[in-house]
This record gives C-alpha cells, structure tokens and sequence, in this order.
C-alpha cells in the first residue's frame, strides 16, 4: 500500500530533475546551434579575407608576367608605376611572390594548430598586402597622378587655405 | 646632487609631446598638439622655426635623420595617420655662426606624407645609419620603410606582432635592430632576415603599458663590448627596467634547432633578460626615459610630474656562470636627484639628455636635461651639486 503514495514524498525531487534534464538537453542543442553559427560565421570572415588577399595576389602576378618587347619599352617610361598595366619593380616583385607562397593551401581544418596557422597567415599576409599597396600606389582604389611623394594629397583642409601645401619656416 | 632649471621657454598654446635632440647640431625639435613642430636653438633657447602645415592632428613625434651635412632633414608622426618629411638646406653652422635666432634664412620645406597606417602613429625613429625609419601606431602595426631616392620611400615591412597600441620605437645604436614597446605589456625585437623582417625576440616582465624604449650608446661609461647596447623600458606600471640579451644572435647553433617553416623563415631568436628594475620613484606612469651618452645616467619623467636621475652603482663585473652559458650580471642603481613639479601641475610628457651647448657649458662633456610637458612649456635642467 504504501509503495503507490512513495513518489509524493519526492514530488519536489522529482519535478526538480526532470526540469533539470530537460533544460539540460534544451540548452545543449541551443549552445550547438549557436556554436555552429558562430563558427561558420567567424569561418567565413576569415576565409572571406584570405580570399580577397588571394585574388589581389594573383592579379598582382599576373601583372608580373612581362615579354621582352614590353620589358624595353617600359624601361623608357616614367619612374613611376602608376599607370603602368606592369609592375616591374623588383622589390615589388619580390614581395608578391612571397604572398603567394605564402597563401598556398591555408588549411581548412578546425584544430588549434590549423586555426593559429590561418590566423598567422592573415596577419603576415595583410601586413604584406598593405606594403604593396604602397608600393605600387594603389590606396583607396585610385592611383595619384603622382608616383612616389605626395605632396598635394589632399592635405590641404581649410584651416591651410591661406599657407599653401608645402610648409614654410615662418617664425 | 639636485636638478636645477636652467631656462624654460615661453609656453606654447598646446601641450608639447616630445622632444628630440639633433644627432650633431646644437638644436632641438619639439612636437606639439597645436599641429606645429619646432626648432629650437640649445645655444640660445631661442625659437629658430615653427613648421607647421603638414598636418591635420596634432605632431606626436618627430626626429631628426642621424648622418647628415649641410642638410636637415626631420620626420614628423602625427594623430592624422599619416608621416611627414621635411628638409632644409643649413648653411655651415659651427657654434660660433648660429647667433640670435631671428634671422631666418632658410625654409623648411614639406617634402613628402607617408600615409599607410590606419590610425594615430605615436612614434618615429631613424636607425642609426640613418637609412631605415620605423614608425609605429595605435593600429597595432609596426612599419619600417627605406628612402630609396630623394623623396621617395618605400615601405619595407608592415609587422603586426603586438596586439595592441604600439607606443614607442627605437633603434640600436650599432646592429640594425628594432625595438617597439606596446600597451599589451610586451617590448618586441625585430631584424632583417633573409627576405623579410621578423620578430627575433619578446621581453615580457613589465604588468603594465610600456610607454618607451630606448637601447644604451656605446659611447656610455656603463656600456660592455661583450653584451652590446642594453635596452631601457619605462612603464605604467611605475617601473623602469634594463634589459641585456644573454647570447648573441644569428648564432649557428640556435639557427638549426628550429625546423624551416615558411610562416616563420629562419629561426633567428634572440635571448634578452631583465637585469635591472631601477629603484621605484614615480607615482603614475613613467612617460619616457633617456640614457645619456656622456654620463650613463638613466632619467626619467612621467604623469606624477616628476623627473628623476638614477645613476648605476658599479658593481664588480662578476658573471654568474650558470650552465656554461654567461649571464650578464645583474646591476644596481641609486637616485641621484629628483625634482616634482617640473611642469607645475601637470604631466611631463618627454626627457631627453642633450650636449650642453650655451654659454654656461662646462667642456665638451657637460649635459643638459631636455624636458616637456602638457603646459607647453620645453624647459631645461642642469644637474647642480647641493
């Protein structure tokens, strides 16, 4: 007789734990869905980047690849790579070759080695991009007029209006 | 021994951010908020010029390109992002020539903007040569670019190996080897290597920003052939320390260890170890420290509005041979005077120490303290004995 009234006696027990199980199994699947999102989101960023760096990287090569009769008469051009369709400063070169070496075959797994890998890879990456960028004047997508110094590059705001763009040693 | 004020100089609207001593000539360039950088004569304390236009934020750093004659030729780091270069033809100045600052003959002129980084750049530095200049930014990254020719120079290398705002850069004296101190607590080592600059050692031991670094002349008393140039950190964690590196680099040995990777190039590490804290003075940050060339003191200034000369209590030169391997000994170093207030209320932004050239100087040997603050006011200190 008294085993059938036996679970009133743990009533708040029993309704405890089957809270507990099912916020456990609610909050598991909820963290999973968000982990993955979470994940595919900062995945996709950063693969997102390296493929940028990666398309940039091949114009760039592509841009390389001179034949001789280009090669001469480009050595009668101006100094400047602003303009020219090729890049033949050797440094550059140097460089660009080295990014792509560089971006061969990011790995694609999720481990900590792979992940520090990838991360390490951006970073060297991008600071190699920003170099070339300079080097070969392509900031904000527009080429200067003016290869090398800069000097009337916007620097003028209206509180320079009446000094004029190069500094002068007034006292 | 106590610091005197020698002179101060008329203060300017804005705060002044830095000071930085000519390699050779008797001059001094000042970087001000007010977006204008100075020179001033260390013969007269006079202004010599304001160059000024070249910026849209305020001038945190400038520097003066070491190796040159019969031109000068100064960089300006400024809260714009962006690098200015600026030159100036000199006439021969030799000390007797460079009177009375009021005749100015020549202009400075604006040669070049180097822009790249993407946020306010808080430091600039030429390496010893004269060759290589090193800027750094609150974007995290650390530049190192070449004059190429006239007015053009390329950028080398963009580092990213700090993971916060770099404050300060700095070059050895003799080796081409960079320093850059961040608010992430870490001072980083960077050299050449065979095809790109890498990061050849990380000095971790200070708990808090390091504000400046700076390595020790050669021509300093304390200064030992067999462990190079040390390097001095100042922090906010209200200690400066000495650094000395343990072995020399490139070292064959070191180099094989590592297996070649092509994220890492070859291994080139360098092994430096804290050989000094200097005895704790300041209060608030410690902005900026300088190590003369003439002396082998150590000066320091910061928030507290003080400014503090320490001096190396020499000590033996015992090693403690540890392991076959050589350690460079630990040292020493007393206060030798200290003065609060330097700037009034507020905060002392930059020392530096600088050959003493007025008319006061005692021989070629005597020294002056250069010193700047947020009253605007560039003043100048002696050492006196009480």
């Amino acid at each position: 007789m008294a085993d059938i009234f036996d679970p009133l006696l743990s009533l708040e027990e029993d309704y405890y734990q089957e809270g507990y199980a099912h916020g456990l199994s609610d909050g598991e699947k909820a963290g999973r869905i968000e982990g993955r999102v979470f994940g595919l989101e900062k995945g996709f960023e950063k693969f997102l980047e390296l493929g940028k760096l990666q398309g940039r990287c091949s114009v760039w090569k592509a841009r390389i690849k001179s034949s001789d009769a280009l090669a001469t008469t480009s050595a009668t051009a101006s100094h400047g790579t602003t303009g020219n369709f090729q890049i033949t400063n050797p440094r550059a070169q140097r460089q660009i070759e080295s990014l792509a070496l560089l971006l061969i075959h990011p790995p694609f797994k999720n481990d900590e080695q792979s992940v520090e890998e990838v991360e390490e890879t951006l970073k060297r990456g991008k600071g190699k991009g920003k170099v070339l960028v300079n080097m070969l004047n392509e900031k904000d997508e527009q080429s200067d007029g003016k290869a090398g110094s800069a000097v009337a590059s916007g620097e003028e705001s209206i509180e320079d209006a009446g000094r004029g763009a190069r500094g002068a040693g007034r006292k | 021994m106590r610091l005197q004020k020698v002179t101060s100089l008329p203060p300017q609207a804005e705060r002044v951010w830095q000071v930085s001593i000519h390699p050779t000539l008797p001059l001094v360039a000042t970087a001000s908020s007010d977006k204008t950088a100075r020179v001033i004569s260390m013969q007269t304390y006079n202004s010599l010029s304001i160059i000024e236009g070249g910026h849209k934020r305020s001038i945190r750093s400038v520097a003066w390109k070491p190796g040159l004659t019969g031109e000068s030729v100064l960089c300006t780091g400024s809260f714009d992002a962006t690098i200015g270069i600026w030159r100036r033809y000199e006439h021969d100045l030799d000390a007797s020539n460079s009177q009375g600052g009021d005749e100015e003959e020549e202009e400075w002129r604006f040669a070049l903007v180097l822009d790249g980084h993407e946020s306010e750049v808080k430091s600039v530095a030429w390496s010893a040569g004269g060759n290589f200049l090193a800027t750094c930014s609150r974007d995290k990254t650390v530049w190192i670019w070449e004059e190429i020719d006239e007015d053009n120079f390329e950028t080398l290398e963009v580092m990213q190996e700090h993971t916060q705002d770099v404050k300060c850069v700095t070059w050895h004296p003799e080796e081409v080897l960079l320093a850059s101190s961040s608010y992430d607590n870490t001072i980083r080592l960077y050299r050449e290597g065979s095809e790109d600059w890498v990061c050849c050692s990380l000095l971790e031991g200070h708990l808090a920003t390091v504000w400046t670094v700076e390595f020790e002349k050669p021509a300093s008393p304390g200064y030992r052939e067999e462990w190079g140039s040390r390097l001095v950190s100042s922090s906010d964690d209200l200690s400066v320390k000495v650094w000395t590196r343990v072995s020399r680099s490139g070292s064959t040995a070191e180099a094989r260890k590592a297996p070649p990777s092509i994220l890492r190039g070859e291994s080139i590490e360098e092994n430096w170890i804290e050989t000094s804290t200097l005895p704790r003075v300041h209060t608030r940050a410690i902005y900026k420290v300088s190590w003369s060339s003439k002396s082998g003191r150590i000066v320091s200034c910061g928030g507290d509005g003080r400014i503090v000369v320490y001096e190396e209590v020499s000590a033996p030169d015992t090693e403690m041979v540890e392991n076959d391997e050589r350690k460079p000994p630990k040292t020493e170093w007393r206060v030798v005077a200290e003065i609060e207030g330097a700037h009034s209320v507020f905060e002392v932004n930059c020392v530096q120490w600088s050959k003493r050239w007025d008319k006061d100087a005692k021989g070629e040997n005597d020294e002056v303290i250069v010193s700047c603050g947020d009253d605007g006011v560039v003043s100048v200190w002696e050492l006196a004995s009480s």
